[in-house]
């Protein structure tokens, strides 16, 4: 990749000497920056203030100064929204009972602390595809354009319900019921429009 | 020869009061200018009622003058699969004023209606029902353009052509604004999702000749 990806790495873990760590550097260049957190809790309110921004997860899984593990942040972060990449990097054997609790929690991948950097990268790589070719992350990227005041007013009414651009976009950080059936309608509108077979414009 | 047409909006619909006195305004507008534009002496005598002149008890009074013949029923409304309201009451439903619609070809502009109603509309007699199975969505900030789709059915009805007719026109007029790029994504969205919850129920090659009364 030539250009660095448009995206902040928001690293958690509790290990101090991993903040230090060279791997970190080269990770650096890629990306637009990386916040360390070794409260899990600094880490959440960051993503949460900034779910404005393109933002990788990487999570240490297993955390010896905090009650919260990492199937606690995991699932956490998806309560902010799912639509933020979580790679799991950790140094303890995961079973399968953990893989589950990692797939269950969106975690995107999972990689191993004594992976090298350029298989990190690369898992880095894949969550900034994800997030530059998922629909949902599109729809959001979309509504965020939009203004305060706009997101703000009612924007929808169906059924005897009225939404908001901001509670659509809850919805579909959160994956809730409406927010699945919205992102199927517009994937159904731009396979219509993006196949164009019904007839001629 | 004359057209008997009731049109029944709720104007006091919450959030969706203002659409559907458009509406009602709309299709009173074309009725006029459908006796207007026939040559062959045909008269409308059109019916409008809202919030304020008809509920759930005297719905039966209002229709039955009619209701012996063909007629053009429209709906504009709060709606589910089992009711179609007024003012938050519901004045239709599966098993209360069903049987007021005889020999109607009823549109409507109101949520699920299509489902579990009509069906027993048509079990009813109800000659046609053009209606939604699902939501019938309202972007707000273009009613206008919302209007001006819904009523592209009863333009074409008005015009000569049979309900399945009518009701592609109206399904073109949702893929126009599907393929409305001054529309935003999920307005565009929404409109799609109303075309394909349109359904046809009863006789779909009726024109509106088959519903004037001699």
């Amino acid at each position: 990749m030539d250009e660095k990806m448009n995206i902040t790495i928001v690293y958690i873990d509790d290990d101090e000497k991993m903040k230090n760590d060279a791997f970190l550097d080269d990770i650096e260049t890629e990306v637009d920056g990386i916040e360390y957190f070794e409260k899990p809790s600094e880490g959440l309110t960051y993503i949460k203030d900034h779910i404005d921004q393109n933002i990788v997860v990487i999570l240490d899984w297993k955390f010896n100064s905090s009650s919260l593990q990492g199937e606690d942040i995991l699932k956490d972060i998806a309560e902010i929204s799912t639509l933020v990449p979580v790679i799991v990097f950790t140094g303890a054997r995961i079973d399968a009972v953990e893989a589950s609790k990692m797939f269950k929690g969106h975690a995107f991948s999972c990689v191993a602390k004594d992976a090298t950097t350029e298989e990190l990268v690369e898992a880095i790589k894949n969550a900034y595809d994800r997030i530059q070719n998922d629909i949902r992350s599109v729809m959001e990227k979309w509504i965020l354009k939009q203004g305060d005041e706009k997101r703000s007013k009612p924007y929808m009414r169906s059924g005897d319900k009225v939404y908001t651009l901001n509670d659509i976009l809850e919805a579909i950080r959160k994956q809730d019921e409406f927010g699945k059936e919205t992102t199927r309608r517009i994937l159904s509108l731009a396979t219509e429009l993006f196949t164009n077979n019904m007839r001629e414009k | 020869m004359k057209l008997n047409a009731v049109v029944i909006a709720d104007d006091v619909a919450e959030n969706i009061g203002e659409l559907c006195v458009m509406l009602k305004n709309s299709t009173n507008q074309m009725l006029e200018q459908f006796q207007q534009a026939r040559n062959d002496g045909v008269e409308v005598d059109h019916f409008t009622y809202c919030h304020d002149t008809i509920n759930k008890h005297n719905l039966s009074e209002k229709v039955s003058p009619v209701n012996a013949n063909g007629f053009l029923c429209c709906w504009y409304g709060h709606g589910s699969d089992t009711s179609f309201n007024m003012n938050g009451e519901r004045i239709v439903t599966t098993t209360d004023n069903h049987y007021v619609f005889s020999n109607a070809v009823i549109y409507t502009f109101s949520c699920m209606n299509g489902g579990t109603l009509a069906d027993v509309l048509i079990d009813n007699n109800v000659r046609a029902f053009v209606g939604y199975s699902g939501n019938a969505n309202c972007p707000y900030g273009i009613d206008n353009v919302t209007c001006d789709i819904a009523m592209s059915f009863v333009s074409s009805l008005l015009s000569g052509k049979n309900i399945n007719n009518a009701v592609e026109d109206l399904k073109l007029s949702y893929e126009d604004a599907m393929f409305n790029e001054e529309l935003e994504p999920f307005q565009r969205s929404w409109f799609q999702e109303n075309r394909d919850g349109l359904v046809i129920k009863g006789n779909g090659g009726l024109t509106i000749n088959d519903l004037l009364v001699v």
